[in-house]
């Protein structure tokens, strides 16, 4: 009976390993830990107890890490002194929440019912948690006579081990994020600003240099003297008012990251399409494309990514345009920290030399000469809507062989199917 | 035939030049007169019972009472309450054109890049509303 639950401990700690490794909020592991206990059987049976609140948590651990040690391994048998320990542990806390996962129910307790928990029961708290929210209390209860081995119970400390720590990172996860979207929210303040800096007060002073440029110039006209030179300057100020619009833009790509709605990528890869009809028929470009998948994100901005890439295709090519896009769904067996869609997206135009793919996706890049008219803006949109989307995008080109453009997007994925 | 009253509230100085020289070339019927803040206009309405412009531009960006501020003051006053408000602006931004309409603005004119823009927009305004020869109409 020893080994059989000895083989069962082993079981549930490589069951949890596994069900753990991806687990990213607190729920997800409080569902994953209960989900695992829950499909061993009928003689060991386990109780997770989580903490209510974190006013809750920061008291819970009073019962210190010393706690494991403490019990020390004769005490371990099934003797009614145990239930002293969750009632030390209980003494400063007014509630818990009590799984059971024989039964599958969840119950509410107080400090008076822990007297009338089953006397068979070992606590372990799981960590001494006294600055962080996350902690929990795992109750392991045997219904078997007789005394616990210590290696069962050094597996049972390695479970409470296991399922706190996995807590506490997910904990520190949650403050980073905290921190970051205050950083965030900030840095987008600013933003903002600078984009209505941008859009108003910088645009002012150009638009006076223009008008009266051209105030000069119609006099110039009017008298029969030589423009030239006024002329260009107007030409500088409205490229750089061109320039700042574009500035503007860019900073308009809003950055949601939390996107709710559920886009259909190939209806965008069709509209993005249906927007270049006229320049397509012209050029005589051949666009192909398979049934692409559903991700969740902005349906503007992944038109506009398709967009730009079709837009830059068009420009680059000085033979018929062939282009070409494919997807496929990655596995976290690749190494990537979620699932995504890989999207190809492929043409033959002029191309350039690798050693500028760096360059490319920056704001006012042009890897081509000025006849080849564009804002060198494109990629660097396309970049900022993938980035906004959580993705990444990296481009593969040779001279006169092509470019190839590959956007990972992250689509949901399911914990179950792992 | 009465010369209209065409009144720019502005706080720049080259905007308002060049608001004067852009509407001497579309007509020289007009009076131009100016006020380089919202206060100051608002003193010369309340002020002046008798002083009403047949037109009025307001710059939506100014110090002190902005453009939307200054266009719902105008609008409180009775006797203004026909005579066409336009607004004048760098910013296209849909919210400000949507929120001075809502306060009473006739139109929403953006500040050009070239002076023939300007006479343009203001020739095409003028022709549009014509308050005082509808009235006699």
């Amino acid at each position: 009976m020893d080994e059989e639950i000895t083989r069962r401990l082993t079981q549930i700690l490589l069951q949890l390993d596994k069900a753990l490794a991806t687990a990213n909020a607190k729920n997800e592991i409080y569902h994953r830990v209960t989900h695992v206990f829950e499909k061993n059987p009928d003689d060991l049976h386990f109780f997770l107890m989580y903490e209510l609140d974190a006013h809750a948590a920061t008291r819970v651990a009073i019962s210190d890490a010393d706690l494991f040690g403490a019990i020390a391994p004769e005490k371990l048998s099934l003797h009614d002194e145990h239930t002293a320990w969750p009632l030390q542990a209980a003494a400063h806390c007014n509630d818990y929440l009590i799984f059971d996962t024989e039964n599958l129910f969840i119950k509410k307790i107080s400090l008076e019912s822990w007297q009338q928990l089953p006397a068979k029961m070992l606590l372990f708290p799981l960590k001494q948690l006294s600055t962080l929210q996350a902690s929990a209390v795992v109750i392991f209860g045997t219904t078997l006579s007789g005394s616990l081995l210590e290696t069962q119970i050094g597996f049972m400390r390695l479970i409470a081990a296991k399922i706190a720590c996995c807590l506490q990172n997910v904990e520190s996860l949650t403050e980073t994020r905290q921190l970051a979207s205050e950083r965030h929210a900030a840095a987008e303040a600013q933003l903002e600003h600078l984009r209505y800096i941008s859009s108003h007060d910088l645009q002012e002073p150009l638009r006076k240099i223009r008008t009266f440029t051209n105030l000069l110039l119609r006099s110039a006209h009017a008298n029969g003297l030589p423009a030239e030179h006024l002329k260009k300057i107007d030409h500088a100020a409205a490229h750089m008012s061109g320039l700042l619009q574009n500035i503007v833009s860019y900073a308009s790509i809003s950055r949601s990251g939390n996107f709710t709605e559920w886009v259909d990528l190939t209806s965008v890869v069709e509209d993005a399409t249906a927007a270049f009809e006229t320049e397509i028929r012209k050029k005589l470009a051949v666009i192909t494309y398979s049934t692409l998948t559903k991700i969740k994100g902005d349906r503007k901005q992944l038109t506009d990514l398709f967009k730009n890439l079709l837009e830059n295709s068009l420009r680059f090519c000085e033979i018929p345009p062939v282009i070409s896009i494919s997807h496929r769904l990655t596995s976290m067996k690749e190494g990537y920290m979620h699932n995504y869609v890989e999207v190809i997206y492929t043409d033959n135009s002029i191309g350039f030399e690798q050693r500028h793919a760096g360059r490319a996706f920056m704001m006012f890049q042009k890897l081509h000469n000025k006849k080849m008219l564009g804002n060198g803006m494109g990629l660097a949109f396309c970049k900022k809507i993938v980035e906004n989307h959580q993705g990444f995008i990296d481009v593969e080109s040779k001279i006169n062989q092509g470019t190839m453009f590959r956007i990972m997007l992250p689509v949901e994925n399911d914990p179950e199917e792992e | 035939m009465e010369t209209k009253i065409c009144y720019l509230i502005d706080d720049d100085d080259d905007d308002r030049e060049l608001f004067e020289t852009a509407l001497y070339h579309v007509t020289q019927e007009m009076c131009f007169m100016t006020a380089t803040s919202g206060v100051e206009a608002l003193q010369q309405f309340c002020g002046h019972e008798d002083f009403t412009p047949d037109y009025i531009f307001i710059d939506l960006h100014m110090p002190v009472i902005d453009g939307k501020e200054c266009l719902a003051e105008i609008k409180k006053i009775n006797r203004f309450k026909d005579i066409p408000v336009v607004m004048y602006s760098t910013s296209m931004a849909q919210q400000d054109i949507d929120d001075t309409r809502k306060l009473g603005a006739t139109a929403y004119i953006s500040k050009p890049y070239s002076m023939a823009q300007l006479e343009k927009m203001l020739q095409t305004f003028f022709s549009e509303y014509n308050p005082k020869s509808q009235a006699h109409g």
